[in-house]
Formats: structure tokens, C-alpha cells, sequence
């Protein structure tokens, strides 16, 4: 049975070890992508069910990167939960205004409550 | 009717008049009347008693008389004087009894007795005479001596008068052989005196003369002397035993007993007051004849005095009577005058009121008649006169009110005109001034504000632009007045060029109200600048309250926008900068406290704790800046759903429940399910999270939290309460201001921003809800909130 993939775009390594770490214990098969346009690369490569996106990271910044992938047409259902520690007001209505379907604050988020955000999508 | 009222009193006058008068002489006429009569009548009185009694005295006299002749006729009866010289003779002789017997049938006599010269009543036709001695009794002695004598005693026996005549009886030799005695019949004496003339007068004595009174029909007389008893008299009475021994009393009758002493024939009449009766009387004393019985009359003088008084009455009751028939003769004579009179001046005092319909009727067939036609003749030409009159002063005296009540009108009419000219003269001045003060004032004003202003008319067209205005916007007055404001100023949204900016002038013009304009206002200048704005737009209204222009105030925002800008770039890259590493400690923290690598040994999980408590700590600190910055701002964004309160409470708590148990802090709940609340809920968890977070942080060990959340009507409300700290009674005002913490707060160890209830205040306010605290230093702190079920969007551009 193949594991659920979820798509990180994560350019911090601590993170990205975090999320590796945690989500692959949950049973998650975690791919990591270094900065936008990786991840819209293996968006459209690995067809994940969810992405978790950082926004600010070198390249492409997460908002460039979910604008493509909504605009496109292969990547466009893919959901896309922006995991940011951008907490401004417009930041999050700018994400979802581009189509993300949640908005959370890493440092306001506890590892249990991503584990379970995540199960939901995932269901 | 005081017309009336005086006649009344004429009447009475004269009827009072003529009675004093009547009175007053039927006084007088009474008085000397009376005087007259009753030295009259006692004149007569007296001579009618002087007569009466002499009268009677004769009649008695000639009684007496008859007596004393058959008395004088004894001695000679045959066989008397034989009787008496023979000295054998038998007391009570049968043959001698029987003469004498015989001798008294048909005469006045009750007794004959016949006494020895011993004085030894030897025959009586009076058995109870018989044998007495009766030597010593003056009448005896007398006899004796050759003279005859009378003498009235009482006989002891029947307690009667009597009346005792003696003659001696002589021999042929005219020697004194013995006494016969006579004892006379006195009821003819009676007879003359009972039922007489002095009888019904009054009272009658008749005394002896020893000045005894031996028959009266004066009651308790009988046995009573007149006067005081002379000593003498009083000796031989009681010697003699006259009057059976019997005690003599006094009666106060000095005159008369003086006259029966003296033995005088009639005393003059006089008055005397009988001390017995109480009485005044007329005394009359006579002697009967040449005997020794004396006749007294007594008659109260009080009788004439009352027959007088009777007769005086009665003549007055007479003079009463006509003087009462007099006087209603009077009144009904006055009456049947005045009457007429009463009418005529009724009528004539009407008809000086101004009656003329009053009807006068006077039937007296006199010269009251004929004064009353006359009168009535009169009224009637001065009422044809009068009505004449009347009609014409009505028709004049309704003119004249017709036309003062123009008059008036005009005066009124008048008067308000001037008052009105003279408010609107004053109006005016008034007016001129303010406008002349209000046009200096606005101008300077308009012309020192930094601000950029602008005046429209109730169409919405420019009349005014200030020079801050023409300055900001390069558009001059002189080009702008009379032109639609947004012609002129291009108002929009910045960075959005395409959104179509409100008519705000017109909203107000039609609302009335004042207007704060959007966050991200931009007018655009002349060369189509973007310049950020601040502004708000107000209603110029008339004193009715009628809305007829709009000003509208703008500042340069330029600089603080770009302040701004640059703080929430700085404070974004700060808060991003600074949770990238608190993000990353958390979530590796939380692994380790979750035993991803394995078990941790106790020592390592407290530390671990320690860690993760710190991070979150340093994380809400962040938060809490951010969210004071966006608050300081206005510019919180909620994305309200629709939230169970009740679920996110629990949320919370289960966060800060490590935290409580560590410090075996008990966490109760008592929370009430609500339906249909539409709110942010992670503004919601943030304010909860603060205040059960302050609960328990500001809490002794083993204390408690008590959370309780329900519905009142159209409120919820939400109690977060423990028995912690407290905050201080100074401090509690300052707690909800920003950077604020209590003093026992600062003093404790107990980390914090005073950030919290801060934005904990601000969130719940945002949402039209309100935060009260009830805290007791040293007790504990009472958090109410209270949030309307529909709560407000907290917009993010307000």
C-alpha cells in the first residue's frame, strides 16, 4: 500500500527535519521541496494529495509558487495548507485569496495539532 | 328691599309711640286709681267695722238683756223667798224645783240655781250645780250685798261661754236671805254672732272683763288674756279658781286691754300686727252694753288691699285688653295706609331700575287712588320715552363695540407687525454680525488649518477649497467653485486605481451624518499622484437640522502611511524572524515531551517542559505584539465562523492543563451550549487562552479556576474566576491598558508583556461585547465578558 505523499516546500532544515521526522512516523511519505519552484515542480510531478507551503523562501516565495500551481490546470486540486510564520493580516488573505486552504502560523501551531490538520486531509 | 325695610320701621314707630303712650297714662291713671280706691275703701272699711261691730254689740246687748230681766224676775217668783227663810228646808225641793222649772220653759234660760247667804247651792234645775259653794264668786257677793251683777265665765263642763246673771233674794223684811242665779241660754248670743257681718270679715272675740276671751271664732283664743295680766287680777282669778284653774296665756293686745281695764265703752279702731296670724289687722273693740263682755273685731287689713289689688288688676287686664284691641285696630289701620304706600314705593323703585313691565294696583278709593293713576301715568309716558331711548342707545352701543373691536383688531394687527419688524430688525443685525464674525472666523480658520478643506453646497457642488487643500491637490478655487467635488477630487483606494471610490459628499448630504473616511484613501493630484489621505466628511446643517452642505476634511497621510508601512514590514520580518526558531524549538520540544525519540527520563521531560513552557511564552509575546500593532492600527481581520464556544474553551484548557496540574491548580468548567454564535475563533481561543492563562499563572498552589459560560437572553456570558492573587484596588483600573501589569504581578516572578487583557479588551469590544473585573487583592480576580449573540464583524479597514 502506498503511503500518502505530502509535498513540503520548506526551505529551513530544521523544519524540514521536523516535518520528515514527525509526518513519516504518522505513516506519511514527506517530500521536501527546498524553495517554489521545486515545489511546483513535484507538484506536478508527484501529484500529492496535500502541500504544506512555507511562503517566504529563496527562488520562488510560497505565494509565486501557490499562485502557479492554482493557475495550473494539473496542480490546480491539490490542497494547499500554507505553513508560514507570516502572521500579518494581509498575508493571510493574500494566500487565500491565491487559494489555500488554511492559513497557519508555525510557531502558533503544536506538532499534535499539524499531525491532525494533516489526517484530515488526508482521510 | 331697604325701602321696605325703613317703612316697616315707620310703621313700628308709630305703633311703639302710641303704646308708650297708652302705657304711661294707664300707669299714672292706675296708680292714682289704685291710691284713691284704697284710701277709700279702707276708710270705709273701717267705718263698715266700726258700725258692724257696735251692731253687733247692740244685738248682743239686747239678748243679754232678755236674760237679765228674767234673772231679775226670779227673786219674785212665789215661793222663792219662802223657800229660802224657811229653815227647814230640803236641799233640791221637789215643789220649789218644780216652780222654777216651769219658770224656765219658754225662756231663754238654761239654768236657775238658788244659793244660801253661805253661798251653797241648795236648789238647781241643773243637777250638776246642785250643793257647790260658790261663796266666793264676785256675782255671789255682789248679790249678797243687795246688787245685782252679770258675769261671763266658761263652764268648765262644756267648755262653753256662759253667761251668769245674780239678784238676791230678799225677805219681807228686805233682808238678803240667799242668791238665785241665772245661768242664761247663750246660743242666742251665738246665733246673733255666727254667720254675722263681723263673722265673714274676719275674726271676733268677745272677753270678759277680766280681759279673758270666752268665745271667739279666732282659733286657740279661748282661755287667753288680751293683754299681760295684771298680778292682781292674776291672784284673785286664781283664788276665786275662776276659770277652773285653767292657765291664762297672753295675748298681745295692749290697746284693747288697756280699754276693757278702763272699762271703757269702744276703743278707736287701729292696726295691729297679729304676731299669731302674720298678719296686719284692724282692730274694733266695743262693750256690749253696760255688761262686762267686750266685743273685739279683727279684719286684715290685707283684704281691702287685696280687694283693691283685684280691682286694679282687673281694670288693668281691662286696659290690656282695649289697649291690645287698640293697637291691631292700629296696625290694621296703619296697614291698610301704608300698604298702599309700600306698593306705590315697590313700584316706583322698579321702575327707577328700569323696570317699566311692573303693574301698580292701588284700590283704596282715596287720594292714594288717585296719586297711584297718577303715577302710573307718568311711568307709562317716561316708558314710551325710555323704550324709544333704549332701542337707539342698543343700535349705538352695538355700532360703537363693532367698531372698537376693529379698532382693537387693528391695534393688534399693529402691534404684531411692529414686534415682527423689530425681531427681524434685530434678526437681521444679529445676523449680520454672527455671519460678518462667522465668515472672519471661518476664513482664518480655513486659511491656518494645516488640513486640506473643502465645502460643498447641498448639491454637492464646491464653494470652498482652503489653501492646505489647493496645496495637497494643485486644484485652485477659482477653477473648482460650482463644479461636483468628484469632478475636481479624485478620490480612490490605494493601490487600486479600478475600485469605484463612494460618493461620501452625496451619503452625507442625504444621511445627515458624518462620514470617517476608508484607511487607504488616496486623492489623486493634478498630475494623478496617488497622496494617501485621512479624512472625514461632515454635514453643514441649518438651525432646523435640514442638511444643505458637506465639508470635508483631508490631511496628507503620506508620511504616516509610509510609517506605518515600514513598521508592519519591520515588525512582519521581525515576528517571521523571530518564530522561525520558536516555531522549530516548539515542535522538536513537543516531539521530545511526546516520547518520539523515545521515553524521556523524568528529569529530562521536566526539563523538556521547562523548554517547551518557555517557547510558548516567547511565541505569545510575539503574538501579543503583532496583534497590539494590528489592534493600535485598527486593522484586525476576523474571519468569523460559526464557532461552539464551548469546544474552543476546552481547547484551551487542555493547553494550559500541564501547566495547572504542575501546580496542582483544579481547572472547573461549567459550560452551557451555545447555538449560532458567528465569531472569529481564533481571536476567540486567544482571549480565553489569555485570561485562563492569567488564572492560573496568577494562582497560589492548589488554587482553583472556575470557567463558566451561558446564555442571558440576548448575551453570552463567560466567568473566568479564581482564588488567585487578586489585583490591587489602584491597579485595577490601569489593568486592561497596554503594558500594564499589576504590582503584585511585577513583584512575583510570574512572566508577562501586559499585553494580554489588553488585546483581550480590545478583541471583546471589537465584537460589541464588554469585559468587567470584580477582583479582591490577596483573594482572587472575577473576569466577566459578556458578547451579544450576534456579534459584530471586526472590520479590518474601519
Amino acid at each position: 500500500m502506498n503511503k500518502p505523499v505530502i509535498l513540503v516546500a520548506e526551505d529551513d532544515s530544521l523544519y524540514a527535519k521536523v516535518y520528515q521526522n514527525k509526518l513519516s512516523k504518522e505513516g506519511y511519505e514527506v517530500v521536501i521541496a527546498g524553495n517554489g519552484k521545486e515545489a511546483v515542480e513535484k507538484a506536478e510531478q508527484l501529484k500529492p494529495k496535500l502541500i504544506l507551503m512555507d511562503l517566504i523562501m529563496p527562488v520562488m516565495d510560497g505565494f509565486s509558487a501557490l499562485k502557479k500551481l492554482k493557475e495550473n490546470q494539473k496542480t490546480k486540486g491539490i490542497k494547499v495548507v500554507v505553513m508560514s510564520n507570516l502572521g500579518q493580516d494581509s498575508d493571510i488573505q493574500k494566500a487565500k485569496d491565491l487559494g489555500a486552504e488554511e492559513y497557519f502560523v508555525k510557531a502558533n501551531i503544536s506538532i499534535q495539532e499539524l499531525v491532525e490538520k494533516v489526517k484530515v486531509y488526508l482521510v | 328691599m331697604s325701602g321696605n325695610r325703613i317703612k316697616l320701621s315707620v310703621q313700628v314707630k308709630i305703633i311703639l309711640s302710641l303704646l308708650i303712650v297708652v302705657f304711661f297714662l294707664a300707669s299714672v291713671t292706675v296708680v292714682v286709681v289704685k291710691n284713691r280706691v284704697e284710701d277709700s275703701m279702707l276708710n270705709t272699711k273701717k267705718e263698715t267695722i266700726d258700725l258692724a261691730v257696735q251692731q253687733q254689740a247692740e244685738q248682743i246687748d239686747i239678748v243679754l238683756n232678755e236674760s237679765k230681766r228674767v234673772a231679775e224676775q226670779v227673786p219674785g217668783i212665789p215661793g222663792i223667798s219662802d223657800y229660802l227663810n224657811n229653815d227647814n228646808r230640803q236641799n233640791q225641793d221637789t215643789k220649789t224645783l218644780r216652780i222654777l222649772t216651769d219658770f224656765i220653759e219658754g225662756r231663754q234660760v238654761e239654768s236657775i240655781s238658788l244659793l244660801d247667804t253661805q253661798g251653797v247651792v241648795v236648789l238647781s234645775t241643773d243637777d250638776l250645780f246642785l250643793e257647790k259653794e260658790l261663796g266666793h264668786r264676785s256675782y255671789f257677793l255682789s248679790a249678797l250685798s243687795g246688787v245685782p251683777a252679770t258675769e261671763m265665765l266658761i263652764d268648765i263642763v262644756s267648755k262653753e261661754p256662759g253667761i251668769v246673771f245674780s239678784a238676791p233674794v230678799k225677805d219681807k223684811m228686805g233682808k238678803v236671805i240667799g242668791v238665785s242665779i241665772v245661768k242664761a241660754d247663750i246660743q242666742p248670743v251665738y246665733e246673733t254672732l255666727i254667720d254675722s257681718y263681723i263673722d265673714r270679715l274676719g275674726k271676733f272675740m268677745l272677753v270678759n272683763d277680766d280681759g279673758v276671751v270666752v268665745f271667739a271664732n279666732k282659733e286657740n283664743a279661748l282661755y287667753k288674756s288680751l293683754g299681760v295680766m295684771g298680778e292682781e287680777i292674776k291672784k284673785m282669778i286664781q283664788n276665786e279658781d275662776r276659770y277652773s284653774g285653767k292657765e291664762i296665756e297672753s295675748l298681745d293686745y295692749d290697746e284693747a286691754q288697756r280699754s276693757v281695764e278702763s272699762g271703757a265703752e269702744s276703743a278707736p279702731i287701729y292696726e295691729f300686727f297679729d304676731e299669731d296670724d302674720g298678719v296686719s289687722e284692724y282692730i274694733k273693740m266695743v262693750r256690749v252694753g253696760d255688761s262686762p263682755l267686750y266685743l273685739i273685731s279683727e279684719v286684715e287689713s290685707g283684704t281691702v288691699t287685696d280687694v283693691v289689688n283685684s280691682l286694679v288688676t282687673s281694670v288693668i287686664v281691662t286696659i290690656l285688653s282695649i289697649l291690645f284691641v287698640g293697637v291691631v285696630v292700629q296696625i290694621f289701620l296703619l296697614r291698610r295706609v301704608l300698604k298702599p304706600l309700600f306698593t306705590l314705593n315697590k313700584y316706583a323703585l322698579s321702575v327707577s331700575g328700569g323696570n317699566f313691565n311692573e303693574t301698580l294696583t292701588v284700590k283704596t278709593s282715596d287720594e292714594l287712588e288717585t296719586l297711584a293713576e297718577s303715577i302710573k301715568k307718568m311711568v307709562s309716558t317716561i316708558k314710551d320715552f325710555y323704550s324709544g331711548l333704549e332701542e337707539k342707545v342698543k343700535e349705538k352701543t352695538a355700532e360703537l363695540e363693532k367698531t372698537l373691536e376693529q379698532i382693537e383688531a387693528k391695534n393688534i394687527d399693529l402691534e404684531n407687525t411692529k414686534k415682527a419688524v423689530l425681531n427681524v430688525m434685530e434678526d437681521l443685525n444679529e445676523e449680520k454680525d454672527r455671519i460678518f464674525y462667522e465668515k472672519n472666523r471661518i476664513e482664518t480658520i480655513l486659511k491656518s488649518i494645516g488640513d486640506g478643506v473643502f465645502v460643498t453646497d447641498g448639491e454637492g457642488k464646491i464653494t470652498i477649497i482652503n489653501k492646505a487643500a489647493e496645496e495637497i491637490t494643485g486644484h485652485r478655487l477659482v477653477d473648482s467653485v460650482g463644479k461636483y467635488y468628484s469632478t475636481i477630487f479624485k478620490f480612490g483606494i490605494e493601490g487600486h486605481p479600478e475600485i469605484k471610490y463612494r460618493d461620501f459628499v452625496k451619503e452625507v448630504l442625504e444621511t445627515g451624518s458624518q462620514i470617517t473616511l476608508d484607511k487607504h484613501s488616496v486623492i489623486l493630484d493634478k498630475k494623478g499622484n496617488e497622496i494617501p489621505i485621512l479624512d472625514s466628511a461632515a454635514p453643514v446643517k441649518d438651525v432646523d437640522g435640514k442638511t444643505y452642505g458637506c465639508v470635508t476634511v483631508f490631511r496628507d497621510n503620506t508620511r504616516e502611511r509610509e510609517l506605518e508601512r515600514s513598521k508592519d514590514d519591520f515588525l512582519s520580518v521581525t515576528s517571521h524572524q523571530l518564530r522561525t526558531p520558536l516555531g522549530s524549538m516548539r515542535w522538536n520540544v513537543e516531539m521530545l515531551l511526546a516520547g518520539d525519540s523515545g521515553k524521556l527520563p523524568d528529569e529530562a521531560l521536566e526539563l523538556a517542559t521547562q523548554i517547551h513552557e518557555g517557547n510558548l511564552r516567547m511565541i505569545n509575546l510575539v503574538n501579543d505584539l503583532l496583534n497590539v500593532n494590528r489592534i493600535d492600527q485598527g486593522r484586525v481581520m476576523d474571519e468569523p465562523v460559526k464557532t461552539d464556544l464551548a469546544v474552543i474553551i476546552k481547547e484551551a484548557v487542555k493547553e494550559l492543563n500541564y501547566e495547572a496540574d504542575r501546580r496542582k491548580i483544579k481547572i472547573n468548567m461549567d459550560l452551557e451550549k451555545i447555538d449560532g454564535i458567528v465569531i472569529d475563533p481564533k481571536r476567540f481561543r486567544e482571549v480565553i487562552t489569555n485570561l485562563i492563562s492569567n488564572a492560573v499563572k496568577y494562582n497560589r498552589v492548589g488554587g482553583w479556576v472556575k470557567i463558566t459560560l451561558n446564555q442571558e437572553k440576548k448575551w453570552i456570558q463567560m466567568i473566568i474566576e479564581d482564588n488567585g492573587v487578586g489585583i490591587p484596588k489602584k491597579d485595577a483600573a490601569s489593568i486592561f491598558r497596554k503594558f500594564f501589569r499589576a504590582s503584585n504581578a511585577v513583584q512575583s516572578e510570574t512572566e508577562g508583556s501586559g499585553l494580554g487583557l489588553y488585546v483581550v479588551k480590545k478583541f471583546v469590544e471589537g465584537w460589541g461585547g464588554k469585559i468587567e473585573l470584580s477582583s479582591k487583592e490577596g483573594k482572587g480576580s472575577k473576569f466577566t465578558i459578556y458578547l451579544p449573540l450576534k456579534i459584530n464583524k471586526t472590520n479590518t479597514d474601519e
